[in-house]
């Protein structure tokens, strides 16, 4: 029993961050029908501001958050703005493609062979990108192709994730955050107050943003030009500050995201990006355009992440199957993609996701 | 003419050509003028480019990838075309738009409060909220249902009533009677007749020829883009070509040699 609260408490708040990048992931998709992969970057860059303020620039962690969360709001709105023009999406293909060359020039092939590599993958991006904007047909409301300015974002994250690297280094950084290593232990489960903070910052963020989403103005406006964004246009409603909002709102919750991620014994390094690719089943999971199945998603996402984690290394006494090694190491992360297909064939639009999502 | 063509304009229209995805004209040379407390129909085949006018008002043609070519739009004595659509509601131009359009996920406070979005005046957001409930009785129980559970006769008076949130000076109004039972359309009628009275200018687009004429002061007929006929809407209910074609009228014994006549009005129309 311990183990199980035990793995439901961590999962918890694994779950928790999750929600939050979950959550930036949905308003996005849901005022603009881009999936965001750019997120990642924000939480790297959140991660890291926090980080120099608190340990470098003589601050402390909750003004690293503070800040973290308005340059990282601000810097998600620049991204909207930019990915409008043409240049900006084809700069950002070749530019990917050139940091494919160097990663693999740095992984220790050939030059030749890196840059060979590189060209292709550099010309590859730009002509995917191009031959997708060429086609009418599939412009979303945001007025940009929505398949290109998807892999737009999957470029922006690769290229914060090589700056990030160069400017922080690979090396493990630690925040200098006020819990430290400590815990509180109820019952025998052991409750890491870094976690625990991590819960309520989660907690408060998500509550405020259920309250502005439901009651206020800019809310309604949101939900509205999701539904339909030609009447919503047609009230009067602003297309341009609803999707700023949105990038704001959503690169607000990354960087707190990965503060909150770096706390206590967790270590800030320029991988911390790889969560946005676990976070985005739960968003499948969860619905694509549910702020709700957002949280629910996150929530179960991580819990069952540390459960099977948990259980795989030490197998309970009644399993009828005694050792579980042989599923290798890191088969939470598999076990999520299991639980989002199994959760995809009876529920396909996710958890609370509208049933039909109408695209105009 | 009429004494409402002596009123200041609302809305002027001159000379509009539209253009979709660059290559399609919709609208060639079409000239429309709405007198401030007037009520303006608009009668048209399908396809004729009435919606397609209304979006040129209302600044939504680029979401459709049209854009106007030639002409221009003058509002209340400010030049309207190529403005941003949330500067025109600002300005005080709100639109039902075909089909009701309303937030169907959303509550039907919700739907009232993004017609109110420009409005940031709170006791005018309550003001205009207490004249839509007392337009629109139906509508106070039903407030925090979801809009989609409506009806569709309450849905339309829903749209109707978002569309009066704002306040606008004028309204536009497409189709408002599309799909509703005579009765209802009787009361959306007499419902335009009330928020003119209450001194909103009204721009109609209808299918529905008597009704719009019934409560108009002028009226516009559009056909393949052009405007092929135009007057007063009691002239015009009395033309033999609007009864013809948009009444149903004829007189009797007309079938044998009217046909050929008819056929060829239609011709002289198109042409």
């Amino acid at each position: 029993m311990t183990t199980f609260l035990q793995a439901t408490f961590d999962g918890v708040a694994t779950g928790s961050l999750y929600a939050l990048i979950v959550l930036g992931f949905v308003v996005i998709y849901r005022a603009t029908g881009i999936i965001n992969f750019a997120q990642g970057g924000a939480l790297l860059l959140g991660g890291y501001i926090t980080y120099n303020v608190s340990t470098s620039w003589g601050g402390n962690y909750f003004l690293g958050i503070i800040f973290s969360v308005a340059v990282c709001a601000g810097f998600s709105v620049l991204l909207q703005r930019a990915m409008l023009q043409r240049i900006f999406r084809e700069v950002v293909g070749i530019s990917a493609g050139l940091l494919g060359w160097a990663a693999l020039f740095y992984n220790g092939t050939t030059h030749l062979v890196g840059l060979i590599g590189g060209v292709v993958i550099g010309v590859l991006a730009y002509l995917i990108t191009a031959r997708i904007e060429a086609r009418v047909g599939d412009r979303g409301p945001s007025e940009l192709p929505l398949f290109g300015a998807i892999m737009v974002t999957i470029g922006v994250l690769f290229i914060i994730k090589q700056v990030a690297a160069s400017i922080w280094g690979f090396a493990e950084l630690s925040v200098d955050d006020p819990w430290e290593l400590s815990t509180s232990v109820v019952g025998d489960v052991v409750l890491q107050h870094s976690k625990l903070a991590a819960i309520a910052m989660a907690a408060v963020a998500l509550g405020v943003f259920f309250v502005v989403d439901r009651y206020s103005r800019i809310g309604i406006a949101m939900r509205a030009t999701h539904f339909d964004h030609e009447a919503a246009i047609a009230q009067g409603i602003s297309t341009k500050i609803v999707f700023a909002t949105a990038f704001a709102i959503a690169g607000g919750v990354a960087a707190l995201a990965g503060s909150a991620a770096t706390a206590g014994p967790e270590l800030i390094t320029p991988n911390l990006d790889f969560v946005v690719f676990l976070a985005f089943p739960a968003m499948i999971l969860g619905g694509l355009d549910s702020p709700a199945g957002a949280v629910a998603g996150g929530l179960l996402v991580g819990w069952i992440q540390n459960l099977v984690k948990t259980y795989v290394a030490t197998t309970p006494a009644w399993f009828p199957i005694e050792d579980l090694d042989w599923l290798g190491a890191g088969f939470e992360r598999v076990a999520i993609f299991i639980v989002m297909i199994i959760v995809l064939m009876v529920r396909p639009y996710g958890l609370l996701g509208t049933e039909e999502v109408r695209r105009v | 003419m009429s004494v409402e063509s002596e009123r200041p304009t609302i809305l002027d229209v001159r000379n509009a050509e539209v253009v979709y995805n660059d290559v399609i004209l919709v609208l060639s040379g079409v000239s429309l003028r709405v007198a401030a407390g007037e009520i303006v129909t608009l009668l048209g085949a399908n396809g004729a480019g009435k919606t397609t006018l209304l979006r040129a008002i209302t600044g939504l043609l680029e979401v459709h990838r049209g854009e106007m070519t030639k002409g221009s739009i003058v509002f209340d004595g400010e030049p309207a075309d190529h403005v941003d659509p949330s500067k025109l509601v600002r300005a005080g131009v709100a639109q039902v738009m075909e089909g009701r359009r309303i937030f169907a996920e959303l509550t039907v406070e919700e739907n009232l409060r993004t017609g109110a979005h420009t409005v940031h005046d709170k006791q005018a957001i309550s003001a205009a909220h207490e004249r839509v409930m007392e337009l629109f009785p139906v509508l106070k129980p039903r407030q925090r249902d979801t809009a989609g559970y409506l009806s569709g006769g309450e849905q339309q008076m829903l749209a109707i009533g978002r569309a009066l949130m704002a306040s606008p000076k004028l309204l536009l109004l497409d189709e408002p009677s599309l799909g509703l039972a005579p009765k209802l359309v009787e009361r959306i009628s007499e419902i335009i007749k009330t928020v003119n009275a209450q001194g909103t200018s009204v721009l109609l687009v209808e299918q529905n020829a008597r009704m719009a004429l019934s409560i108009s002061d002028r009226a516009y007929v559009l056909e393949n883009g052009r405007i092929v006929k135009e007057g007063a809407a009691a002239d015009l209910l009395e033309d033999d070509d609007i009864r013809e074609f948009y009444l149903g009228v004829g007189e009797a014994g007309r079938r044998s040699f009217r046909d050929v006549k008819s056929y060829r009005r239609k011709k002289r129309w198109n042409a």
